[in-house]
């Protein structure tokens, strides 16, 4: 094969370059031994095809391997055996082409699912709606291809789409082998029926050069003359000096779009100097027509330079202008401020309260109308700066004009802005009236209710203030007396607080009813409604406490009349006993002592009625009738008792007066029978006699520790029967038995109420005994 | 004249003209017109080239030779009547005996005309359409019917491609072209002597293209399968994915796709060679669009067993039925006229924009199998009696029965020249002679050639 060179490249155009876009047409070449390959491609340009870019990559990296691969399999005898036959080879190189760029497509689309901000930019609702059901997403991808191989016998072109394609023959005639027909422009990769869609030639011959040019050069040019001759200028460039020409074109290209079509520009070309040097002489391939091209060159950059700069200067006279312009804008949008900042300050002025509000937003208003006249300054002086750029002739003096034009434009859009902070302030004062008015009106609720509060305190606390005094005169108890005391001091203690708090909300109040300031307000609202809430708490403090106060006071006076009660059944039981025998000083003694500790068991039930955290009123009561209940019972026992006391005595003495008489009668027989009378008297008589005394004694001792008999009798285990249950007469006579040992006594916690009553009424008993 | 002249095997003179005279082509060689003994007629011609390049030159001779001694299958085919002598390292024609190509020529200049005979190639890649999807249907029933009559006389095709197909895109009408590889065989699985082309043929089975096999009865089944589906979806049943990604199809291409790892484009249980969206989608279209019962047909021909030789090909007896059904399915549209193949119930036009339901008035069973009855509609003969008739020239056309409005009644005219027995639901028998009407009623039976027409308003 001749010697092939190849060269592809694409910049972007001026429109995309301007909105900072991406390069949508791409190119490449790809070479072998026998053949040589270029490709071009371009990519929708629209915003539903966002990733056409990489649709024009896949497009010509697919074309270049299928090509690659026709070109190893396919010779010229099988190309162009018939017609049929290459009609059928080539539609089955342009089905691959399709299918692997659909291929790489949808490999991309699996790694790179789209994002939510591509399918934002879809203008399109009709597309983005698809793409979000996941129909047709390779539309996306949009893009056309171009595509041409010299191998060494035969050179094949193939397109789908609008790209063209020059053929520089071996005389130095450019020629377009498959012109571009209207329905091409709308030929993609992505069509239905793409490989239907194709367009192919092919040729025997192979041609010096060949160009491949997407769209957007193409329109750069309005006659085919002049798109011919420019093809012809690169290739002469391209043999002269492929390196240059390439640099050329990366500067020209872009110069080319913005001065024609806009569009992105893509060029690929092969070509072999051997061919053309070979071959047929070109028309300018002399060395006179080199150099005269050299000079026409040189004149053409310094035309494009000279072109360059006026364009730069109109651009600045445009941007001054609009800098003018947009000052101005800005200068009517602060007056607009300022007149809606008036409107507002009079909306303030009917809604506000405050005097001090209404002098603010009069001030904003002024302020507003300030700024609205600097912006109108910076206007006019954007104005004039932008006259002087379009009177200046020189680069420099445009560029200082338009600098100032666009500095007071700024300063003026400072300004509006300022001025429509001015609207927002005052927007914010008129919205916050109603709110301070609102605040206003909780501070004050939240004061009165702090003054009530205080008011229920002091009265909580005044009405158990005497309650110390009253109830020292129940109770001799100190620690009763104390605890009320402690608990009256809580309540006043109380109650000062809550007279504190309500005066802070009161103060709290006037603070908030006389600020203007929202911010005041609100602190001064919040402020009166944590102290009315302090004061609600030490209110109910201070009623707690007078509560707990009343509810001692109860209890005492409630134990109070338990003892009484106690006091009078102990009497009665004393009275009954008194009524029944012996009446002596002694007898008084025991009733004395009887009565007080009747005193005492009931002063130490009282103790414990007092522990309020223990009782509830149910088992009060409860326990209140079981001591009744207890008292009348051991009432009626010590009435038996009493009469079985009466009795034992009365045998007690007509004992004590047989033993006697059987004294006087042993002691007549002693002197006979000194030894057996004494062993006759220690073994039966005595013990008839002695049994009542030691059951009288075991019963005593029974009830000789009144700590230990008020265990419950009914606890206790067999071998201690309780008093009650071991009648005298009934008990065997057991000389040897030990009484009822006293450590075998329950232990006292457990003794119910009314046994200490009963305990009380044997204890009375005892010295009788 | 100028031209070349030969001698032919009867001792007559062929004149092939040296003017245009270019008619088709085939596969292989071309058919032009000639002189055959003074007379205009058609010529298949094979140069010395391509004799070359087919590789089996002799053979073909020998096969041809071997034709003269046999009538023609039928109509279908380019039967020859004469050959040329053969000479070492000459040419090859031979005259043909079927006047229809020659009246309805597929020259290049007459490719527009409806009546022209096209290639079936040339509807494969869209250079024309088929009229309607009736002539379509019929080109079918043809095409079976031409395999029938070649088996009946124990013809199997060697090779063919899709040029040697040639269709009337009007009538449905096919002429077969490649009569030098139509052998005979010696019976159930013969191997006509092991010769074939140099080139593997796309329309044999794997077994056949791996040249394990020769070509017999059921790569005749395989091949008659394929190009069914070729007409049908304009597509060849084994070209998906992977014969797309091929930059270039070569005979290593070939023998893969279509011999080691064959792969059905609509296969069940492999999606590797899935139809391409951008280039098969008149495939991908209709295989949504035709009946079920017909892509089911399909996937059985070209189902794995079969394409490794474990399961013997679809007979053609159950093509006939499947396309015959098919026929009596298609119904136009009242409003816009579009063809829709009828499937079940109520069904929307296909056409777009047109809204119109196809709703059949009443319908009529065959063996339980439901047709729509709308006026208009046809019997055929192949319906009733598909067996009876099959390899018969025309008789998947020929009518049996038509319904029509008579004096505004939907009735059925008997136009076969049997006499059917109508059953009225009371259960009263009358004689329904030819072109004799019966007004149709719900649950009337009408039994014609041995088989039971039932009509009903209710579909089931």
């Amino acid at each position: 094969m001749d010697k092939y060179q190849e060269l592809s490249i694409f910049v972007c155009g001026s429109d995309h370059a301007d909105k900072q876009a991406l390069c949508e047409d791409y190119s490449a070449f790809r070479k072998d031994e026998h053949f040589s390959a270029i490709a071009v491609s371009t990519g929708g340009n629209e915003s539903q095809y966002f990733r056409s870019y990489l649709g024009a990559r896949f497009a010509v990296e697919a074309a270049l391997d299928s090509l690659t691969a026709f070109a190893s399999s396919v010779s010229k005898e099988m190309l162009f055996a018939d017609k049929r036959t290459q009609e059928r080879l080539l539609r089955q190189l342009e089905g691959s082409i399709v299918v692997n760029w659909n291929e790489k497509v949808n490999r991309h689309l699996e790694n790179y699912p789209f994002q939510k901000e591509e399918l934002d930019s879809v203008e399109s609702d009709k597309h983005r709606d698809a793409y979000q059901k996941g129909i047709q997403l390779e539309l996306a991808y949009r893009a056309n291809v171009t595509a041409v191989i010299a191998t060494d016998d035969y050179c094949l072109v193939i397109r789908d789409g609008n790209g063209e394609c020059v053929l520089v023959e071996k005389d130095g005639k450019p020629a377009d082998p498959l012109p571009v027909t209207r329905r091409e422009d709308s030929y993609t990769l992505c069509r239905p029926n793409a490989a239907r869609e194709f367009s192919h030639t092919c040729s025997d011959t192979v041609p010096a050069s060949i160009f491949l040019v997407t769209e957007g050069v193409r329109r750069c040019f309005a006659r085919q003359e002049d798109y011919h001759a420019y093809i012809q200028e690169l290739t002469q460039m391209l043999l002269k000096n492929p390196g240059d020409a390439k640099e050329y074109l990366k500067v020209d290209l872009p110069l080319l779009s913005r001065k024609g079509s806009h569009d992105d520009m893509c060029v690929a070309a092969i070509w072999s100097s051997d061919k053309l040097e070979n071959g047929p002489a070109l028309p300018w391939n002399t060395e006179v027509e080199w150099e005269r091209d050299a000079e026409w060159k040189q004149e053409l950059i310094r035309h494009r330079i000279q072109t360059d700069e006026e364009q730069k200067c109109r651009e600045m006279r445009e941007a001054a202008r609009k800098a003018a312009k947009e000052a101005l804008e800005a200068s009517k949008s602060a007056w607009k401020a300022a007149e809606k900042a008036a409107g507002k300050a009079q909306e303030v002025a009917q809604a506000a309260l405050d005097e001090n509000v209404i002098k603010e937003a009069q001030q904003t208003v002024t302020e507003a109308r300030n700024t609205a006249r600097k912006a109108d300054d910076k206007a006019q002086e954007a104005g004039s700066e932008s006259q002087k750029a379009q009177k200046a002739a020189g680069y420099g003096a445009i560029k200082a004009a338009w600098e100032a034009a666009v500095k007071a434009r700024n300063e003026a859009q400072k300004a509006a802005d300022e001025a429509w902070g001015t609207v927002q302030k005052l927007q914010g004062l008129l919205e916050k009236q109603p709110l301070c008015q609102m605040m206003r009106e909780t501070a004050q609720k939240a004061a009165e209710e702090a003054r009530i509060a205080a008011e229920d305190a002091r009265d909580a606390a005044e009405k158990v203030a005497g309650k110390p005094q009253e109830i020292a005169k129940i109770t001799k108890e100190r620690a009763q007396i104390k605890a009320v005391q402690r608990r009256v001091k809580t309540a006043q203690d109380s109650a000062q607080k809550a007279s504190d708090k309500a005066q802070e909300a009161i103060g709290a109040k006037n603070a908030a009813q006389e600020a203007a300031d929202y911010e005041i307000i609100k602190t001064s609202s919040t402020t009166a409604e944590n102290a009315a809430q302090e004061a609600k708490n030490a209110a109910k403090e201070a009623q707690d406490a007078a509560q707990e106060v009343e509810t001692i006071v109860n209890r005492i006076k409630k134990a109070s009349r338990f003892k009484k009660a106690a006091l009078a059944a102990a009497a009665v039981a004393i009275g009954f006993f008194l009524f029944g025998g012996k009446g002596d000083s002694d007898k008084k003694e025991t009733l004395s002592a009887v009565t007080t500790e009747a005193e005492s068991s009931l002063e130490d039930k009282v103790e414990t009625e007092n522990q309020p955290e223990t009782r509830d009123e149910e088992k009060e009561s409860r326990e209140r009738e079981e001591l009744e209940e207890s008292i009348r019972e051991s009432l009626r026992q010590e009435s038996v008792l009493a009469a079985s006391i009466k009795e034992s005595l009365e045998e007690e003495s007509r004992q004590e007066s047989l033993a006697e008489e059987s004294r006087q009668e042993s002691l007549a027989e002693e002197s006979r029978q000194a030894s057996l009378e004494a062993e006759e008297t220690e073994t039966e008589p005595p013990q008839t006699t002695a049994a009542p005394r030691q059951t009288t004694a075991a019963h005593r001792q029974t009830t000789a520790a009144p700590p230990q008999t008020t265990a419950a009798p009914q606890t206790a285990p067999p071998e201690t029967a309780p008093p009650e249950t071991a009648p005298p007469e009934t008990n065997p006579p057991q000389p040897e038995t030990p009484p009822a040992p006293p450590q075998t006594a329950p232990p006292e916690t457990s003794a119910p109420s009314g046994q200490s009553e009963l305990d009380a009424a044997n204890q009375l008993l005892k010295p009788l005994q | 004249m100028d031209g070349i002249e030969i001698d032919s095997v009867k001792g007559k003179k062929i004149r092939i003209s040296e003017d245009i005279n270019f008619i088709a082509q085939p596969g292989f060689g071309t058919v032009r017109t000639a002189e055959y003994e003074g007379n205009p007629c058609l010529v298949k011609w094979f140069s010395r080239e391509e004799l070359g390049r087919i590789g089996c030159g002799r053979q073909m001779y020998e096969n041809l030779t071997a034709h003269l001694e046999q009538e023609s299958p039928g109509r279908s085919f380019l039967w020859p009547a004469d050959i040329s002598k053969m000479e070492a390292g000459g040419s090859l024609c031979y005259v043909i005996d079927n006047s229809d190509f020659l009246t309805y020529r597929a020259a290049e200049k007459e490719k527009d005309s409806p009546l022209a005979y096209r290639s079936l190639a040339d509807f494969m890649e869209r250079k024309c359409t088929f009229g309607n999807w009736l002539s379509m249907v019929n080109t079918a029933l043809c095409l079976i019917t031409a395999f029938s009559q070649l088996r009946k006389k124990n013809y199997n095709f060697l090779h063919m491609t899709e040029d040697d197909i040639f269709i009337q895109a009007k009538t449905g009408r096919i002429l077969i072209t490649n009569m030098e590889f139509a052998a005979k065989g010696k019976g159930k699985g013969a191997n006509n002597g092991g010769w074939r082309p140099a080139s593997s043929s796309r329309m044999l089975p794997p077994a056949c293209v791996m040249n394990k096999k020769a070509p017999d009865r059921q790569a005749s089944d395989y091949m008659l399968a394929a190009l069914l589906f070729e007409i049908l979806y304009l597509n060849h049943p084994l070209e998906g994915y992977r014969a797309a990604s091929r930059p270039v199809m070569d005979e290593r291409a070939k023998k893969e796709i279509y011999g080691s790892q064959p792969c059905f484009s609509y296969d069940d249980s492999n999606q590797s060679n899935r139809p391409v969206p951008g280039l098969h989608s008149y495939l991908i279209n209709f295989w949504k669009l035709y009946p079920d019962y017909v892509g089911d047909a399909f996937s059985d021909a070209f189902c794995q067993e079969v394409l490794n030789g474990e399961k013997a090909p679809i007979p053609l007896e159950r093509w006939y039925h499947i396309f015959a059904r098919m026929r009596s399915l298609i119904v136009s549209c009242p409003s816009c006229g579009a063809e829709n193949i009828w499937q079940s119930g109520d069904q929307k036009c296909r056409k777009k924009g047109c809204d119109t339901v196809l709703k059949p008035p009443m319908y009529y069973y065959i063996d339980e199998e439901c047709y729509p009855l709308f006026m208009g509609s046809t019997i055929y003969r192949c319906q009733l009696d598909p067996d009876s008739g099959l390899g018969r020239e025309d008789f998947y056309s020929e009518e049996a029965g038509r319904f029509a409005r008579i004096r505004n009644k939907p009735s059925l005219q008997n136009t076969s020249n049997q006499e059917w027995t109508v059953i009225s639901p009371d259960g009263t028998e009358l004689p329904l002679g030819f072109q004799e009407t019966v007004n149709l009623t719900d649950g009337l039976k009408v039994v014609a050639e041995g088989k039971t027409i039932t009509i009903s308003s209710k579909y089931q």
